[in-house]
């Protein structure tokens, strides 16, 4: 028996393979290297790949489930392909997605065009739950709001890229994209041979480099870059113990920085050091007691003035969350017309506005065809499937939406491409999507050649957050013909001998927890 | 009319606090209506002050990180207020609603039109609407003034009834609070009809007199801290007060300091520290009329 002897493709496009069951030409290679594999040989893989995961804690946290939250964020070995061309026409979309958003964020924070033109209804940004009037006439370095951004695409029946959502404030992720690549190359790397897999490890380079030019003028020379994170608790601690750890910079939670007279300083043992550029994994909210909600015991009081004053750089920047609203959103292709004059290169998903009189009834009377979710929420959370919806799901949610017609959204479902995922014996299609990662910088952005693809393993499911039972795959972007960029698996040993450092010391980090004092933490980073 | 503002706040606290971070929004605004002349906030202990603008007005800010037992913050300003009679701008006998049902002027102002935590748009404020709407004639001016009468009629002032965080259902319950009570409620009727309104906090000149040192009117309250009220958006699209505390249409003896969506936008002083549990606030201001020079 084989791994595809009974795949089916049925109705859905399918990332790998035609409607005939022919392997599409980018996946045929690849094809060739598994198709006389046994699923004895194939699981005895999954095994090293699941040891090595449970070894690294490779871990994220589902809010709302009990205790011991921390859950191994499944891993499938059978990577996604996107061949050149289909890159390049994701890459040239999400740069130009981005550029727009950018410029709509220093607009609505400065002078609001867009808003006195009535491009967007002045309503829905400036009384937006992450429109942040105490930010208004600031201005961040280069007048970068976005310095990382994750947007979510799908493709629909025909194939079609298009934009789910954009994610504007601290996208998560990156670091199954970089671990992905690593554990794939140990344990497959006979699936490589003959493949110009284009590399994904230079992301953390381009990341220290964008985040060091963003320190103040004076401080260029060598400035201290830090990355803040909530702490343990939080979901994505794993990542930003990670992140940290591959830029080489010091992971601090807010109670380890201070800031007197408009700089910021990090508490070590050595005294106070000064900080430069925050990459910071807080949420607005949660940033600066002071000016934000004063009850935050995560952020750094005073640190809002520090970046008024052009002492410190962050990034993200502050209020962008309001241009990744998924009512904003639906606004994106108008934006990108008004700021550019050019169309959308990747469309958006069709959306109905609750907002909108007409719509509001539209969606209440197709609710079993749609899906709705909550502006502000991300993650899965506060979503309505309505074709699997109960009839009682449906009508608590109508009560939810009538109440609050702002803060909701709908769209058609959508038919998610599925791709084959290995289940226990053979594969099976499942839905996936696509997180490529953009990084904006002084001198231009970059697209990590790379992205995350979440798959839903519940069979039928279209919901792949890993908060609600997904999992994710390797993405390999492919080089155009003629160049060679094949993933080298030397220097991915290489790599994996430094990971493997890295990630104990992490670990030993996580197991030390709240009590230690802010110098120790700090020195346990160094 | 010219006044001088003197505002001390004080705190002391039981045991030293340290790691003190502090924003003041204390500095008068100047507009068409109102001139900021001089302004000097200071402190002891001495720290250095920091300021940046908004598109509202100005901002400080200072921390301090020595252990400290008190901490004294003193504003003084001088401002030149300039408003006009203010019953010339109300239009009182045609029915001018209509401007408030349009959308533009609903999106130009869509933040003073919208609900917040301290300005819930609920339907228990209905009740005032209605009586305000049945003594009031046609022009919305009219029902501003039945609303801000009305106001000050059901509503008893009674320091101490409420604190900073009351809110304003438990206001309309009791029916007792200060003036952050009643430009909150008065603000929750005014969305909740439509029109575009928004908090201000400032100082009231109650009489104190330079030369004379004269006792202040005993009927009208603004002593012991700052005054708030509101601000209509009027037909004309321009912004006219209403001080529901006082029953009074805003006039030269208002010194304005700041507008927002509520308290929270406008809080004059907010500040975190380390240390110290319990601290003992006193607040003393002054608003005192200098004699009119030639400028």
């Amino acid at each position: 028996m084989s791994l595809f002897e009974s795949y089916r493709t049925d109705p859905f496009f399918d990332e790998m393979f035609f409607e005939n069951g022919e392997p599409r030409p980018h996946y045929r290679k690849l094809f060739q290297h598994l198709k006389d594999m046994t699923p004895e040989e194939f699981k005895r893989r999954v095994a090293l790949a699941d040891k090595t995961l449970i070894n690294q804690g490779i871990t994220f946290a589902v809010y709302g489930d009990g205790a011991g939250t921390e859950k191994p964020f499944p891993f499938d070995l059978i990577p996604r392909i996107i061949p050149a061309d289909e890159w390049d026409l994701i890459e040239r979309g999400l740069k130009q997605r981005l550029q727009t958003l950018n410029l709509f964020l220093y607009d609505i924070y400065h002078e609001q065009k867009v808003l006195k033109d009535g491009v967007v209804p002045r309503e829905l940004v400036i009384n937006a739950s992450n429109y942040r009037a105490e930010f208004q006439n600031a201005d961040p370095p280069g007048n970068i709001y976005v310095h990382i951004c994750g947007t979510d695409l799908i493709r629909d029946a025909d194939g079609t890229y298009r934009v789910l959502e954009d994610n504007l404030r601290t996208p998560s992720g990156v670091s199954y994209v970089l671990e992905n690549r690593t554990i794939l190359t140990r344990v497959m790397p006979f699936m490589f041979r003959d493949l110009p897999v284009r590399p994904v490890d230079n992301y953390t380079t381009q990341l220290l480099s964008n985040l060091r030019e963003l320190a103040p003028a004076s401080r260029q020379e060598n400035p201290n870059v830090v990355l803040l994170t909530p702490g343990v608790y939080n979901s994505a601690y794993f990542e930003h113990a990670f992140l940290a750890q591959q830029l080489g910079i010091e992971l601090v939670e807010g109670r380890d920085l201070e800031v007197r007279d408009n700089i910021v300083f990090m508490r070590t043992t050595k005294g106070l050091e000064r900080v430069d550029v925050i990459y910071r994994r807080i949420d607005d909210d949660f940033l600066d007691p002071l000016v934000f909600r004063k009850d935050s015991k995560l952020g750094v009081p005073g640190l809002v003035h520090a970046y008024r004053h052009g002492n410190v750089a962050l990034a993200n920047s502050i209020g962008t969350g309001v241009a990744d609203d998924k009512v904003i959103y639906a606004f994106v292709p108008k934006l990108i017309r008004y700021y550019l004059g050019e169309d959308a290169i990747l469309p958006n998903v069709e959306t109905y506005l609750a907002s909108e009189p007409d719509s509001l009834l539209y969606i209440l009377e197709n609710l079993d065809k749609l899906v709705v979710k909550a502006a502000n929420e991300s993650g899965g959370y506060g979503m309505l499937m309505g074709p699997q919806a109960t009839k009682e799901e449906r009508d608590e949610f109508a009560l939810k939406i009538k109440e609050n017609p702002r803060n909701y959204i709908a769209q058609p479902l959508i038919a998610l491409s599925r791709a084959p995922a290995f289940l226990g014996e053979c594969c099976e299609g499942r839905h996936v999507d696509l997180r490529p990662y953009l990084l904006t910088g002084k001198r231009g952005m970059t697209l990590i050649p790379g992205a995350l693809t979440r798959v839903a393993l519940k069979k039928g499911s279209y919901v792949v957050n890993s908060s609600q039972g997904g999992g994710s795959k390797d993405t390999w972007v492919l080089a155009k013909e003629g160049m060679s960029q094949s993933q080298g698996n030397g220097s991915q040993t290489q790599t994996m001998g430094s990971m493997t450092q890295t990630l104990s010391s992490s670990k030993s980090q996580m197991g030390s927890p709240l009590s230690s004092n802010p110098a120790q933490t700090s020195k346990g980073n160094e | 009319m010219r006044l001088r503002v003197q505002h001390i706040t004080h705190y002391a606290y039981a045991s030293p606090a340290f790691d003190s971070h502090n924003e003041a929004r204390l500095m008068p605004l100047s507009d068409e209506e109102q001139t900021c002349l001089a302004f000097r906030l200071t402190t002891e202990p001495v720290v250095k002050i920091f300021e940046y603008d908004t598109p509202v007005g100005r901002v400080h800010h200072f921390n301090l990180h020595q252990p400290h037992s008190i901490l004294e913050i003193r504003a003084e300003s001088e401002v030149f207020t300039n408003r006009i009679n203010p019953f010339r701008r109300l239009q009182l006998v045609t029915d001018d609603r209509d401007f408030y049902r349009r959308d533009d002027i609903r999106q130009r102002y869509a933040e003073f039109l919208t609900s917040t935590e301290r300005v819930p748009l609920v339907p228990e404020t209905e009740r005032i609407a209605r009586v305000a709407r049945n003594q009031s004639g046609v022009a919305v001016a009219s029902f501003l003034i039945t609303l801000n009468r009305l106001m000050h009629r059901v509503f008893t002032y009674s320091p101490g009834a409420t604190d900073v965080n009351t809110s304003i259902l438990q206001v309309l319950e009791q029916e007792k609070g200060v003036c952050q009570d009643f430009a909150h409620l008065m603000l929750s009727v005014l969305r909740s009809e439509g029109i575009p309104s928004r908090y201000v906090s400032g100082y009231l000149h109650t009489g104190h007199d330079a030369a004379t040192e004269d006792e202040p009117e005993q009927t009208r309250v603004s002593n012991e801290a700052m005054h708030a009220w509101v601000e209509c958006l009027l037909p004309d699209e321009t912004w006219c007060g209403f001080d529901p505390t006082n029953n009074l249409v805003v006039n030269s003896h208002y010194i304005k300091v700041h507008h927002g969506r509520d308290y929270s936008d406008v809080t004059p002083l907010k500040g975190l520290y380390r240390g110290a549990i319990d601290s003992k606030m006193k607040i003393f201001v002054r608003v005192t009329r200098e004699e009119e020079r030639l400028l």
